[in-house]
């Protein structure tokens, strides 16, 4: 049930990565972005265009508290398809964002972001990489320090 | 003609195969491969979490980039839409630039909008050409059938990419397999999303996204299901035993990168072009090999 007496209207104006496309206002609910995505195709409950319709309701806490944000692959087909040019991709990014800093991202995404701040990579180098790399005649690569 | 090789995180660590073809095409081509210094991340993981801490780990590695005239080349399509989206941000928008700017000062760091940032396939196509490859074919690849898959970010978003390839329609794939004399197949989910990105978040999800490709494929005549980047490989072929399994399919789908395919009509050997480190092999296009490159 939405509930507009909690509606949040300025929420639509903090997306504000727009690369100065048409932003998310020219939205005309059309729907080609569900008809377009592949999580769509797979999992009914997610819906690119009803995101977007609640962003325009100011429905903030429903969407950042909602798990069906992370279910977005970031493929862009939503984007690239959209008449209107809403950068929904980004929007969707934006959504995460927000919904990361409050604390509702799924653990993975928080293992990710502590393992990338210690290592500035998602896969480290150790001897055995290298070893491994120089039985095959490649470049041999700076060996990650890991404590 | 000289290029700079981006490898990002994946690849030198777990799709060796890809890199190992990947040098030995561009030997074969004329193209020098400068390293480029490091191994870190291009940022692309931490776009759902922190898109501007994204955007500095992209930054630092544009601005790393000593010589600024050649082109910076990655073979992980994540990389390559990190880094070009990075760049076509800090070259429009000048508040974010001067910002990312402070904040590689103390790293006596600073972005050059000059570096450009390439897809290995889009090198090939656009800088080296389908007629100069065309022409150091050695060994048609005829009577073998391949599927193309683009992956969602070596075409998406246009507006940035740039791409040659129309996403609904793409050629590029079908054109570099038709030179080698092999045939490029049509198939119903060809322009499927592997769902790669959702692997750690949703794990059902995702393999259900890849099993839709590997089941239809597994249907087809087909020697080879074709990948350009190591995050599709890690669903289509990391991920294929357990999706098989799970939804009763006895066959398999054999997998290569689209750079061992061209080394093999090159002249090059499959031990040259690291096909011993494919988990799901092509054995039919394999077998005509072992016995070429004896005399």
């Amino acid at each position: 049930m939405i509930s507009l007496n909690k509606s949040d209207h300025n929420f639509k104006n903090e997306l504000s990565y727009k690369y100065d496309e048409k932003n998310i206002k020219a939205c005309s609910l059309c729907g080609i972005c569900n008809n377009c995505c592949p999580i769509s195709k797979q999992n009914n409950d997610y819906d690119p265009r009803q995101i977007i319709y609640l962003i325009l309701l100011g429905q903030k806490q429903k969407i950042l508290s909602s798990p069906l944000i992370w279910l977005c692959s970031s493929c862009y087909t939503c984007q690239d398809n959209c008449p209107q040019k809403v950068c929904l991709t980004d929007i969707f990014i934006d959504i995460k964002n927000l919904a990361f800093k409050l604390d509702y991202a799924p653990s993975s995404i928080k293992k990710i972001e502590n393992f990338l701040k210690k290592f500035n990579k998602i896969l480290t180098i150790s001897n055995f990489e290298n070893e491994k790399r120089l039985k095959l005649k490649l470049p041999l690569l700076e060996i990650d320090e890991i404590d | 003609m000289e290029a700079i090789l981006f490898l990002g995180c994946n690849v030198p660590i777990r799709n060796l195969n890809y890199e190992i073809s990947t040098r030995a095409i561009s030997k074969i081509l004329g193209l020098k491969l400068l390293d480029f210094s490091n191994t870190s991340c291009c940022g692309y993981p931490l776009k759902n979490s922190n898109k501007k801490k994204s955007l500095f780990m992209a930054a630092q590695i544009l601005a790393k980039v000593k010589n600024q005239n050649l082109p910076l080349i990655t073979l992980c399509s994540a990389c390559a839409g990190t880094l070009n989206e990075a760049r076509y941000i800090l070259t429009t928008n000048t508040k974010i630039k001067k910002e990312i700017n402070e904040k590689l000062a103390p790293l006596k760091l600073k972005y050059n909008p000059k570096v450009k940032v390439k897809h290995f396939i889009h090198f090939l196509l656009e800088d080296i050409g389908l007629r100069k490859i065309k022409n150091k074919i050695i060994y048609k690849l005829k009577d073998f059938y391949f599927a193309p898959h683009y992956g969602c970010h070596y075409l998406k978003p246009t507006t940035i990419l740039r791409s040659q390839d129309n996403p609904e329609n793409p050629q590029t794939l079908k054109n570099l397999i038709s030179i080698t004399g092999a045939k490029s197949i049509k198939y119903n989910s060809l322009n499927d999303c592997c769902g790669g990105g959702l692997i750690g978040i949703n794990k059902d999800l995702a393999l259900t996204m890849a099993k839709n490709k590997l089941t239809e494929l597994s249907n087809k005549k087909v020697t080879a299901l074709t990948l350009i980047c190591p995050f599709c490989n890690v669903m289509y072929e990391g991920q294929q035993k357990s999706i098989m399994k799970k939804s009763k399919i006895n066959s398999r789908v054999p997998i290569l990168y689209i750079t061992q395919l061209l080394g093999l009509a090159l002249g090059l050997t499959p031990k040259e072009l690291g096909f011993k480190l494919n988990r799901s092999k092509p054995k039919d296009l394999l077998n005509k090999f072992k016995n070429k490159h004896i005399d």
